[in-house]
């Protein structure tokens, strides 16, 4: 359970990421401007690394447009804790989010956590949907809120989590497991308040 | 090929297994059900018994947790890592066992299991216990509770602790005591119980080898006059230590008002090797008594009324495929049954016997030849030899033939060594709802035959039986009475065995004497379920004897049966 802990620190990290406020560009090969729309192409990819948090988007191609978006394809966002790999990645400067499909988080503690589409919303939550999985520990499930800002993440409908000896499951389509840090240790419950419930919830539904 | 075989399909007793059983508190349910009910019984062999409070599989529950001691389930769960609290509805599945409880706590580290208030089924019973814990796949319990009744708890056992082992299957109740509708019955120190098999073998009270369950050992009906009283009383040990009950008990009143009473009393005790039984009948002739006492080789038998006595020792040993069966014994025998005939001495001798048994595909053939040689202290000797063929084929249909004879010498002195000649053919045919028995005797020159069909439906058997004995008249049988001829048939109805609770069937039997052109015998018998107990009520009236063992009179049975 303690490796849902490096969920919530990166999560934090990458949170700051979606400022990408004052960023650098490296191309790696050509950059061209479209001076019409303003919006910067590198048709063989570059990296952009943001000053402040020292989070590093490298990707195969990027667009962008200065406090607008940058949207990139074969792309990994790295961090001290861990990196997101994507097929694709879209930052929006407002609402501030990053919106990947094909994401692949690992770290350290988690060797590889996927999921079909992933959401970096601007409240430091993200939203992992359709087959989330991480091989070790073993999850498995069809949608993931992690609240970064609460400690919490929120496991939606059927799940299997496996942690050395212990196989937890929900069995149910409405099966609902809230995790939630506090004190260095992860508590697990099913029994999620209505008010976490009702806040958690919707942010799926965004996906 | 006997009187026993109108009793063969269903008029005895029945084994009914655990479908159609409700929860506690649930209302009977209806029996149109039961074939649905006996088909889910028998897929999940073990929750025939489904509680109320949890009536899906832990499998379905909403969470489940697979840990080491099994999975474990319930409608919700907290879960820190460490210690895992199930809520709303918990259960545990494991080997041959479902354990429910409102909460069960389980602690990852030391992989202990603990709830409170738990109920744990197993395929023939329901217990229930205040506290528990399960580690290692031992569940132990305190506060116990449990019966083997579809719903409620008329006969149960109160217990302080239980250890299940769930590997091994083997439950220990210590500090138990038997309650029959609250009254208690008997106290156990340390009981043992196999929760694979019914309450009456686990406490020793079905006879050894017996595939009837419990029958009530009160005995009430009537048969040429009232018999009334206990047979084969169970009563448990001194101190309960066994959880057995090996000592049986006999006090009956038998044909009561009619001018010939008999007051018998018995008593019998069994342990491993041993065992002891003594019976005394008080008629208006006098005392008669008869028993047996066996400690390993060792042995003491009597009857009075036959005037047979008989002290002395006897030891089988096994060699590969032959038992060599040396003996010897002072003796009393009266050769004709009255004391005019009686013989007194000892005898030493041996019995050596051969086994072969051979199989090659559906063909069985076996071969016992036996011989004795016995020395008395007279100048005489016995010798007896001859022994048993017989081939088997068992595919399509069961066919079976076999050979007995056996040739004395000289007449042995006492019963318990001789073998009285015989030459005998017998054979017999199954096929399907068919079967034919037939026996021919070359020294009496006389055939048995007996003709059974039946027609098994789903609601049970209509079945007709023929018994034939040709050139039987006159021929004296062992016990001294005359055979006489028969040609009678049998016509009855076996219902399948009760599974519903608070169900009931009849069991129906008329019987005709194409000899003496009459009906020889009916009889009636109405089985009642209900949770705990089948209650059998009968009559049976023999009105031509067709045996000169049997008696041309009624029969009113009375009788219980653990469910």
């Amino acid at each position: 359970m303690k490796r849902w802990l490096v969920l919530f620190v990166l999560l934090s990290l990458v949170g700051l990421a979606s400022r990408f406020a004052g960023f650098e560009v490296r191309p790696r090969g050509n950059s061209e401007l479209d001076v019409g729309t303003g919006v910067y192409t590198l048709p063989t990819g570059g990296t952009i690394t943001d000053n402040k948090s020292g989070l590093v988007l490298e990707a195969r191609y990027i667009q962008y447009r200065d406090g607008d978006f940058i949207k990139a394809q074969g792309a990994t966002l790295k961090a001290r804790e861990g990196e997101f790999a994507a097929a694709s990645l879209e930052y929006l400067q407002k609402p501030d989010t990053v919106r990947m499909n094909g994401v692949r988080f690992s770290s350290k503690e988690f060797k590889a956590l996927t999921a079909q589409q992933g959401l970096l919303l601007k409240e430091d939550v993200l939203v992992l949907k359709g087959e989330v999985r991480s091989s070790e520990p073993v999850l498995e499930a069809s949608t993931l809120v992690v609240d970064t800002a609460n400690n919490q993440a929120l496991v939606l409908g059927v799940f299997t989590f496996r942690d050395g000896a212990t196989t937890l499951r929900g069995n149910r389509p409405d099966s609902t497991l809230l995790l939630t840090s506090a004190n260095g240790k992860v508590r697990a419950s099913t029994r999620v308040p209505a008010e976490v419930l009702n806040r958690l919830r919707p942010y799926a539904d965004k996906l | 090929m006997g009187r026993e075989g109108y009793r063969a399909p269903g008029v005895g007793p029945t084994t009914g297994t655990g479908a159609g059983g409700q929860g506690a508190a649930k209302p009977p349910l209806p029996c149109a059900l039961s074939p649905l009910l006996l088909l889910l019984a028998l897929l999940f062999s073990g929750l025939a018994w489904a509680s109320p409070t949890s009536p899906i599989p832990c499998a379905e529950q909403p969470y489940t947790l697979e840990t080491p001691e099994g999975l474990a389930g319930g409608g919700n769960l907290e879960f820190d890592g460490e210690v895992a609290l199930f809520s709303d509805g918990a259960c545990l599945q494991t080997k041959g066992l479902l354990l429910q409880a409102p909460s069960l706590r389980y602690d990852q580290a030391s992989g202990e299991l603990t709830a409170r208030q738990i109920e744990v089924e197993t395929p023939r019973y329901r217990f229930w216990a205040e506290e528990s814990h399960i580690q290692d796949q031992v569940l132990r319990a305190s506060g116990i509770r449990a019966t083997t009744c579809r719903c409620g708890d008329d006969l149960r056992l109160l217990s302080k602790t239980l250890h299940f082992d769930t590997q091994t299957g083997e439950v220990v109740l210590e500090d138990s005591q038997l309650e029959v509708y609250a009254f208690g019955l008997a106290h156990f120190s340390e009981l043992r119980l196999d929760p694979n098999q019914p309450l009456g073998d686990n406490l020793g009270l079905t006879p050894a080898g017996a595939e009837a369950p419990l029958a009530l050992p009160v005995r009430f009906d009537f048969d040429q006059g009232l018999n009334v009283g206990l047979s084969e009383f169970p009563l448990p040990d001194a101190g309960g230590r066994s959880g057995k009950f090996s000592t049986r008990l006999t006090l009956l009143g038998l044909r009561l008002g009619s001018p010939d009473p008999i007051l018998r009393l018995g008593l019998a005790a069994q342990e491993k090797n041993r065992r002891a039984s003594l019976q005394l009948d008080s008629k208006s002739s006098g005392v008669a008594s008869r028993g047996e006492v066996v400690d390993g080789p060792l042995f003491f038998v009597h009857d009075s009324e036959k005037g047979r006595y008989a002290f002395g020792l006897k030891q089988a040993f096994a060699l590969d495929r032959f038992i060599l069966i040396p003996y010897g014994w002072i003796a009393q025998d009266w050769r004709d049954g009255t004391p005019a005939t009686q013989e007194q001495g000892l005898t030493a001798g041996a019995e050596l016997r051969y086994n072969l048994e051979m199989q090659e595909g559906p063909f069985r053939f076996r071969l016992e030849p036996f011989g004795v040689l016995g020395f008395y202290n007279q100048p005489q000797q016995y010798l007896a030899y001859g022994g048993y063929a017989e081939g088997r084929y068992e595919g399509d249909f069961i066919l079976q033939v076999g050979y007995t004879w056996a040739i004395e010498s000289t007449p042995g002195r006492f019963w318990l060594e001789r073998r009285e000649a015989t030459q005998k053919l017998s054979g017999s045919l199954r096929y399907r709802g068919l079967g034919l028995e037939a026996g021919h005797d070359f020294l009496k020159a006389q055939t048995e035959a007996s003709l059974r069909i039946g027609l098994v439906q789903d609601y049970g058997e209509v079945w007709a039986q023929l018994h034939t004995c040709w050139n039987c008249v006159g021929k004296t049988l062992s016990n001294g009475r005359d055979d006489w001829e028969r040609r009678e048939l049998v016509v009855g109805f076996t219902p399948v065995p009760l599974s519903c609770t608070y169900d009931l069937n009849l069991t129906p039997f008329l019987g005709y004497d194409f000899l003496r052109q009459g009906v020889s015998r009916w009889g009636l018998e109405l089985r009642y379920a209900d949770c705990c107990f089948i209650w059998r009520l009968g009559y049976q009236e023999i009105r031509l004897a067709q045996h000169p063992d049997e008696v041309a009179n009624g029969k009113l049975t009375f009788g219980l049966e653990i469910r």
